[in-house]
């Protein structure tokens, strides 16, 4: 089956027309996902999130037609193998290949690039889900295309950008010594983010790299740990400029709540626990407005959320 | 009716699953639960019929990623499913559509 229809999902992806190209591209990242046996976790969270919108009553109508245990056991039983193996070699190889190639014919520019772009993000994040062998050059290019995905002004665009970098990080550089000796690339990119993150004019840069910060594995983390949070704690409350912007301390003072949270509280040196919990403070009393109305209400509330977080891992720490 | 039967079977079980239309899957379903009814000639007619009422083809989500596996593991109904997802439904206009129909290719 897979030699079959794997060949044509494959052309598809360079069709002229979107919603063709976008539909195959989303196909290929769902089929590597399921063949390498992790199917079950993007099919339970997707009917989780049909449910919410049934009925409790028509929930129990539901489940009580699924009494099918014989099935339910077995089919939970082969959507768990990895039959990955099934790609022949050749075509594994063209589909590792794909992001840049369809880069190379133009086919996430113009039209359509914001629909193409969450495709990216999506393919990348299901490789990466599936631990597809990638070498350094291939993983490189992924993450420079994530953080320039997360540069764009769509939120949508920004938060999968977000996701799919956490999990290009947990699976591929997520181990010490590996990103100390072998991945310089990865933290010296990182570098430049929180540099930027700091003094960029445009808006979308700023909260899209303050977004990126809290997905970041524990091995890159503990690289920068001082400057980033450092940075992003800065970041956290408004720096008097005119392009301050509400979003972009919303995403930081999650952030950093969620660097502290990865790194576990214990090995976060006190003086920055002590820093971040003033800044949070600050944020509690940011009480910014502009055209949009009372946007500091994003950081207030951002705030509090988070430090119901902090005072709960202190207080269990 | 003996030549048409396994054709109509498969159509009728693409659009009860398939379907963008709530009232296409239900209408589909029906009329799927009336010939197993007069025809018995169904392929794993009752069997279908229990996973696929009114109720669980009534979310979109449910029909394409639950009952579609129940009927997918009938040989007579796989091929055609796997065939109308990736040739109609990747198609799809709608980008729901399309991501829903990439979800059931993985889970099939």
């Amino acid at each position: 089956m897979i030699e079959e229809y794997l060949p044509k999902i494959y052309e598809n992806c360079f069709n002229k027309a979107l919603h063709v190209r976008h539909g195959a591209l989303w196909a290929i990242s769902e089929l590597i996902i399921g063949l390498s046996g992790l199917s079950h976790i993007s099919r339970n969270k997707k009917l989780e999130e049909a449910m919410q919108q049934i009925h409790k009553k028509d929930i129990e109508i539901l489940k009580s037609g699924n009494d099918k245990k014989e099935f339910n056991e077995r089919f939970n039983q082969l959507q768990q193998e990895n039959n990955i193996s099934l790609i022949n070699s050749e075509m594994l190889g063209k589909i590792k290949n794909l992001l840049f190639d369809m880069e190379e014919k133009n086919l996430f520019k113009g039209k359509g690039a914001e629909t193409m772009k969450l495709c990216i993000n999506h393919f990348i994040q299901c490789s990466s889900l599936a631990k597809l062998e990638f070498n350094d050059e291939y993983l490189h290019k992924f993450q420079n295309l994530l953080i320039e995905n997360s540069k764009h002004s769509n939120l949508d665009l920004q938060l999968s950008s977000a996701s799919a970098l956490k999990q290009l990080c947990l699976s591929y550089h997520n181990e010490d010594e590996d990103v100390n000796n072998n991945k310089g690339y990865v933290i010296s990119s990182i570098s430049k983010l929180i540099e930027r993150s700091v003094k960029d004019s445009n808006i979308d840069v700023t909260r899209g790299y303050n977004m990126l910060f809290g997905h970041l594995s524990r091995s890159i983390i503990l690289c920068m740990q001082q400057t980033l949070l450092k940075t992003v704690c800065h970041n956290m409350v408004p720096k008097g400029r005119a392009n301050d912007d509400a979003e972009a301390r919303k995403y930081a003072v999650r952030s950093q709540v969620e660097i502290i949270k990865t790194l576990g509280i214990e090995s976060v040196d006190s003086a920055i626990i002590k820093d971040t919990l003033e800044h949070l403070f600050m944020a509690t009393d940011d009480y910014t407005l502009d055209k949009r109305g009372d946007v500091g209400s994003w950081v207030r509330e951002e705030a509090m959320r988070s430090l119901n977080i902090l005072l709960d891992e202190l207080f269990y720490n | 009716m003996k030549p048409h039967v396994e054709s109509l079977s498969t159509h009728l079980c693409i659009l009860f699953l398939f379907d963008r239309e709530i009232n296409c899957r239900r209408a589909a379903s029906a009329a799927f639960q009336e010939c197993v009814g007069r025809q018995r000639t169904f392929p794993y007619g009752i069997e279908i019929l229990t996973e696929a009422d009114y109720f669980t083809l009534s979310n979109k989500t449910n029909a394409y990623l639950n009952v579609s596996c129940f009927i997918a593991q009938f040989k007579e109904y796989y091929k055609p499913l796997v065939n109308h997802l990736v040739n109609t439904k990747l198609e799809h206009w709608e980008e729901e559509t399309r991501q829903l129909s990439g979800k059931a290719l993985s889970v099939l």
